[in-house]
């Protein structure tokens, strides 16, 4: 009996060992890699393919709302303005954002209800405007003529850019905003630009742009119901940049 | 004590030796969590066939740290895409455009399960068939989400949003050459900023990256230089896309354009000469009402006056709506 509790005590000594061996092994293989003899004659290649990213002010997955209007509550020519959406556009290469609006509930695409209609009317994508609401910062120490004083121009499609603010509402029917979901209903380029990022990857804190975009509607006695949509941002480079090649 | 009360302790005692050496090793992994829930690399390919030729390529999804919806489902939808004149990208129907390569391709997957850290390449096999004509087609896939099964709520009051990616195949036929050519410079002041308008056209058989240096002068001296890189000008294309430029003070100015357009020829040049005006001082229309009208009550029941309201442009017109007439004649220099 003496014996067998010996032997298994040896056993267990023994798978201990290779345990905790292995797990040395675990961490010493990266410090092995890094270490390697520069002596040694190697091949040394790869590719920097070309690719931009977008993503929310934490690095994550963009998704979520544009804006949130609640209850639409009817008063004096008070534009409705919900709190915009800002997000970070990373690249190796020149860049195009559009957009588009789908999946619409309780909202049909036209143009904004006229002032005067004896027809009643109900809420269209030309009631909702849309819009660049703040200027994109570029102020990244690893953005392309970003930095303290940038000198990057990144081109926001005439009619989309309202960092100067909404129009003004001043008979209680839909102002004159210049770009409204109505001219994204089909897909739309609204933005583009050079290249972004000079260096870094998708955890930099110093190598994109932020871009806000941001929606706005005035509540008017239109047809009573809730709505909503989705805005589809694309991002893509077919431009000028560090393109790839290949196949086989 | 025997062998098998111990063997309880000797699996905790793995487990935890485990668990710990897979805690090391994620540390000395790259830090998930961070970065987008995908990204796309890469995001523009170039390749050339021959007629009755086949070519396989593809491109890596790779899975971030953040969440994607629908338990990480992505899909890959086919598209065409297209550059109007003012540079501006649009992505037509599948298969709609003349130049479309999407009826010689075919892909796989076309829908996929992504998990944080790992990737998975989308290959695309482009057959091209015989006696295909020299040029460039081109073929485009979107890279999305899968969208939720369940139908938008609308009483969410919300307009919600979701980012895709585009990948961008460009098939080149060959042997294709293109034949570039610097047309014309604007520079457009009725916009703030101004815009430089480089007109541009291609009338060869295959698509080329311009790269646009401008230099500005006033009567006196240099004032800026700088560099753009144009979007792709296709064969065939005539493109007139607007490049913001900075705010100037009124007065007159030269801009100097010299294109690169990469193909191993010389620059092409032009000179414009423009002029910034003053802005317009802002008129103000004081409109006098008869005092007795202000006093009489309005009839009840009658309409509101109508107040005139700018009419919001077509939704088509995304380019510059602005652009002056051409000015004479450049000089090639």
């Amino acid at each position: 009996m003496t014996k067998q509790v010996n032997l298994s005590s040896v056993r267990i000594a023994g798978a201990l060992l290779f345990a905790l061996l292995s797990l040395a092994a675990l961490m010493v293989v990266p410090g092995i890699v890094l270490a390697q003899d520069t002596t040694a004659t190697g091949t040394l290649g790869g590719t920097v393919p070309t690719t931009v990213a977008i993503s929310n002010l934490s690095n994550g997955n963009l998704a979520g709302a544009l804006g949130t209007f609640g209850t639409l509550t009817i008063g004096k020519s008070t534009l409705i303005t919900p709190t915009p959406l800002a997000f970070r556009m990373r690249g190796n290469a020149q860049y195009q954002l559009s957009a588009d609006v789908t999946a619409m509930t309780g909202m049909t695409d036209g143009a904004a209800t006229p002032d005067a209609s004896t027809a009643a009317q109900a809420v269209k994508t030309g009631d909702i405007g849309f819009g660049f609401t703040a200027a994109i910062v570029k102020s990244g120490l690893s953005v392309v003529g970003g930095g303290s004083s940038p000198n990057r121009q990144d081109q926001i499609v005439t009619g989309y850019d309202v960092t100067g603010g909404w129009p003004a509402t001043t008979d209680g029917h839909t102002p004159a905003f210049a770009k409204t979901l109505h001219d994204i209903y089909n897909n739309t380029q609204i933005l583009s630009g050079d290249r972004i990022s000079a260096s870094g990857d998708n955890s930099s804190d110093d190598n994109y742009l932020v871009v806000t975009l941001g929606v706005a509607t005035l509540p008017q006695y239109l047809t009573p119901g809730a709505f909503s949509g989705t805005v589809t941002l694309t991002i893509s480079s077919v431009g000028g940049g560090d393109g790839g090649s290949g196949g086989h | 004590m025997n062998t098998q009360s111990l063997r309880p302790a000797v699996s905790r005692a793995f487990t935890y030796l485990w668990a710990s050496a897979a805690f090391c090793a994620a540390l000395a992994s790259p830090v998930f969590g961070q970065g987008p829930a995908f990204s796309v690399n890469p995001m523009r390919l170039d390749v050339e066939a021959a007629p009755g030729t086949e070519r396989t390529v593809s491109f890596e999804i790779r899975g971030g740290g953040g969440a994607v919806g629908e338990h990480g489902r992505l899909e890959i939808v086919a598209t065409d895409w297209a550059i109007q004149e003012d540079g501006a990208l649009t992505f037509p129907k599948a298969a709609s455009e003349q130049n479309s390569a999407m009826p010689w391709i075919t892909f796989s997957p076309s829908a996929m399960t992504i998990l944080p850290g790992r990737s998975q390449l989308v290959r695309i096999t482009v057959a091209v068939p015989e006696k295909t004509a020299p040029g460039v087609y081109r073929a485009g896939f979107f890279i999305q989400e899968r969208a939720s099964a369940a139908p938008p709520d609308a009483e969410a009051r919300a307009i919600f949003v979701r980012f895709r990616y585009a990948f961008i195949l460009f098939v080149v036929v060959g042997p294709a050459t293109a034949e570039p050519e610097l047309v014309n410079v604007e520079m457009d002041t009725s916009t703030k900023p101004p815009q430089l308008i480089c007109e541009m056209t291609n009338t060869g058989t295959r698509h080329i990256r311009p790269v646009i240096y401008w230099t500005l002068r006033n009567s006196s001296a240099s004032l800026t230089q700088g560099k753009r890189a144009s979007t792709v000008l296709l064969p065939g294309a005539k493109l007139r896309e607007p490049h913001q430029m900075d705010e100037l003070k009124p007065g007159s100015y030269e801009v100097t354009v010299n294109v690169d357009f990469q193909d191993g020829k010389p620059q092409q040049s032009m000179s414009r000469a423009f002029e910034v005006k003053e802005p317009e001082p802002k008129v103000s229309v004081t409109v006098e009402f008869p005092e007795k009208a202000s006093e009489t009550p309005e009839p009840s029941g009658s309409a509101p006056p109508v107040s005139p309201r700018p009419v919001s442009p077509p939704p088509e017109d995304i380019g510059n709506p602005h652009i002056p007439t051409p000015l004479p004649n450049p000089d090639l220099h």
